[in-house]
């Protein structure tokens, strides 16, 4: 008897493993198509990125750099997801944040850099939460989809932003950027060479808060039951549409931070294409929807994204291969792992396994 | 005047593609099914439409190959959700973010670049325009509905067409119990699942219309990000109107007006602040929401308890 459950255990892992390897394997097969398309061996590209990321200090350094802003976008989506809000609009968040964070950082003069940065990301912060207010406050008070407010605002956000920099706010050169941010506002990089800084610290920490939140705490767990069956936790009385604005406020706080530190401690101004393609906010989307927003799972997608990212930079300068190319494998990779394929053919896969122990114990019978 | 006229004929032009994606997207709303990824059909069918004119030489070549290339996307998505059981927001998301990249980097390893594609050689926009010669004699309804391109005078059949199909013939029953009511049609024997793979197939085919008029006809060429949120926009036409396909297409004209008034206001102020313009119908989409809903926000204060007594 304890033997069929261990067995049956094992046929479970079987189960969940397969749900993850099989997308990974379809989109990897796609993007090895497209890569073909491009004339470029896929192993070598595939090979080339890892080796680029990981096998170095400085590819390391760089990766994680890339994932810094991933975890936090990563993370303030699990919040919405959880509840089963689709909040996309952590993109225009992280636009509006870093906007704010790289005015505050410029326009506020003669403050130690001890106070000048938590303000700076303070006002990031504010200011991405209070964007996604807007949405909050539509889908808790008048039931508005949020797909669609948070997609408008999206772009509401990317235009108006870009419309600053080029004409009120921009310096007057070539490319539309705005003042650099002074000394004191700038996070210090740990190697000054490469993309990572202290920010890394500041996520890590939002993150193990976020995870105690959401495991250990009572909002976690109300989270989790509107995720469910919002109309459920509503009439045992949480409040739901009170909870759904907390919900995407912090989301949006997150994703305030998320662009501030992009600002404060890589590009030292802003410039449009910041958050260069598809969008930090939607690689942090990604990241969630693949680890079904588990935080671990988010940890471990937002390094391989940031790693994706670096070595298909460096690929883009090195091989000539299109960065597009990347965000194909990835959204391939979230079409196919919407699909639980091994847990949709779950009967037959257990029937093929006992049929295999079956035909094992009538062989034994046999012999015997 | 003169102004007035042509910021209609601006808004005929424009409101196309949203009243044919409303019109198709009304339908997967009745049968029940939350599609989000009009935007992407419409995106892929708008590259393909230019795609294979560009590389057979030939306009039919191109319309027919978006058609079905639409109607092979809304079949997977059907084979996703509806067979598989994967979850619809997110199927439907990784179809717009496919559309998002993959035409770009088609583009990238086709044709080395990664903003357009051209196609004016084989295209010529201004031969797409129909001179209709019933309303060349009208005074004023030539300046609004003559020389518009196929499509937008098939477009009006097709709304009425399949708003008829919706009201008065069986398959529209059929969509709407789907929708309503998913156990009470199965039980009396309504393939829920077929009805969903119809209406999915006729969104297709509406937004491959849509693609096609935003890339082929008008233009004669694609660039990225051509279906520009109008997917979004016309899921929220269709939230407004409430599911129903009139309500739902006057919501489309008002959308389409919108758009037609930003490009009219376009050509009269800074180029910099143009660029600003472009959020007009986002906000537009917005304010409609709110002024549709607000009404409606006192029903949503629900607690069970209340209800029952």
């Amino acid at each position: 008897m304890a033997k069929d459950k261990t067995n049956l255990n094992g046929i479970k892992r079987f189960i969940s493993f397969g749900n993850i390897i099989i997308p990974l394997l379809l989109a990897f097969i796609i993007g090895s198509i497209f890569s073909i398309l491009s004339r470029c061996n896929p192993f070598t590209l595939y090979g080339y990125i890892i080796k680029r990321a990981f096998f170095s200090v400085g590819g390391i350094l760089n990766t994680l750099g890339y994932a810094t802003p991933i975890i936090m976008t990563g993370i303030a989506t699990a919040f919405s997801i959880k509840a089963g809000i689709f909040n996309m609009g952590i993109e225009g968040q992280v636009f509006v944040g870093a906007f704010a964070s790289a005015l505050a950082g410029y326009m506020i003069k003669g403050l130690p850099a001890f106070i000048h940065i938590p303000l700076c990301l303070l006002i990031g912060a504010v200011c991405g939460a209070l964007y996604a207010l807007v949405p909050g406050l539509l889908k808790a008070k008048l039931r508005i989809n949020e797909v669609v407010t948070t997609v408008m605002m999206n772009s509401i956000a990317t235009q108006v932003t870009g419309f600053l920099t080029q004409s009120y706010l921009g310096t007057g050169d070539a490319y539309a950027h705005t003042e650099f941010i002074l000394e004191s506002a700038r996070l210090t990089k740990i190697i000054s060479k490469y993309r990572c800084t202290t920010a890394i610290f500041i996520a890590l920490v939002i993150w193990l808060i976020i995870y105690f939140v959401l495991k250990k705490t009572k909002f976690g767990y109300e989270i989790e039951c509107i995720g469910r069956q919002w109309e459920f936790s509503d009439s045992v009385g949480m409040r739901v549409s009170r909870k759904v604005i907390i919900i995407f406020v912090l989301g949006g706080l997150i994703a305030g931070i998320a662009g501030a530190t992009e600002i404060m401690g890589v590009n030292y101004n802003f410039v449009n294409t910041f958050s260069a393609n598809p969008g930090i906010g939607w690689d942090g989307f990604y990241a969630c929807i693949l680890s079904a927003s588990n935080p671990v799972g988010i940890l471990i997608y937002s390094i391989v994204f940031g790693a994706l990212r670096y070595g298909a930079l460096a690929a883009q300068t090195w091989l000539g291969v299109p960065l597009d190319l990347i965000n194909v494998i990835k959204s391939t990779l979230v079409l196919f792992s919407a699909i639980k394929l091994c847990s949709v053919y779950s009967e037959q896969i257990k029937s093929f396994f006992s049929r295999k122990k079956a035909t094992k114990v009538a062989k034994q019978l046999q012999e015997e | 005047m003169d102004l007035f006229l042509s910021l209609l004929n601006m808004t005929v032009e424009a409101s196309v593609p949203y009243l044919l994606i409303t019109i198709g997207g009304v339908f997967v709303a009745r049968a029940g099914v939350f599609n989000i990824s009009m935007e992407g059909c419409t995106e892929f069918a708008a590259f393909a439409g230019i795609l294979f004119t560009f590389v057979t030489g030939k306009i039919w070549v191109g319309v027919i190959s978006s058609i079905l290339l639409a109607l092979f996307i809304n079949f997977v998505f059907y084979i996703f959700t509806v067979k598989l059981n994967g979850n619809l927001s997110v199927v439907g998301t990784g179809i717009n973010l496919m559309a998002a990249c993959v035409p770009a980097s088609l583009l990238s390893a086709l044709f080395f670049t990664r903003s357009n594609l051209i196609a004016t050689s084989i295209i010529n926009p201004a031969n797409m325009m129909y001179d209709v010669p019933i309303l060349r004699s009208i005074p004023v309804l030539n300046d609004i509905f003559n020389r518009q391109t196929l499509i937008t005078y098939i477009t009006p059949f097709i709304v009425f067409g399949l708003i008829v199909v919706m009201y008065k013939t069986k398959f529209g029953i059929y969509v709407r119990v789907t929708g309503e009511n998913p156990s009470a049609a199965q039980a009396v024997g309504i393939k829920t699942n077929r009805i969903k793979m119809y209406c999915l197939l006729i969104s297709a085919f509406t937004c491959a219309l849509a693609g096609l008029n935003l890339s082929v006809e008008k233009l004669g060429m694609y660039t990225i990000n051509m279906s520009a949120n109008r997917g979004f926009i016309c899921l929220s036409a269709i939230n407004c109107g409430r599911k129903e396909p009139g309500k739902a297409c006057i919501y489309a004209l008002i959308f389409g007006f919108v758009r037609a008034l930003q490009t009219i206001i376009n050509n009269f102020v800074p180029v910099a602040i143009s660029s600003l313009l472009g959020i007009m119908p986002y906000v537009a989409i917005i304010v409609v929401l709110l002024i549709v809903e607000i009404p409606n926000a006192r029903k949503n204060h629900l607690r069970c308890f209340r209800d029952l007594a």
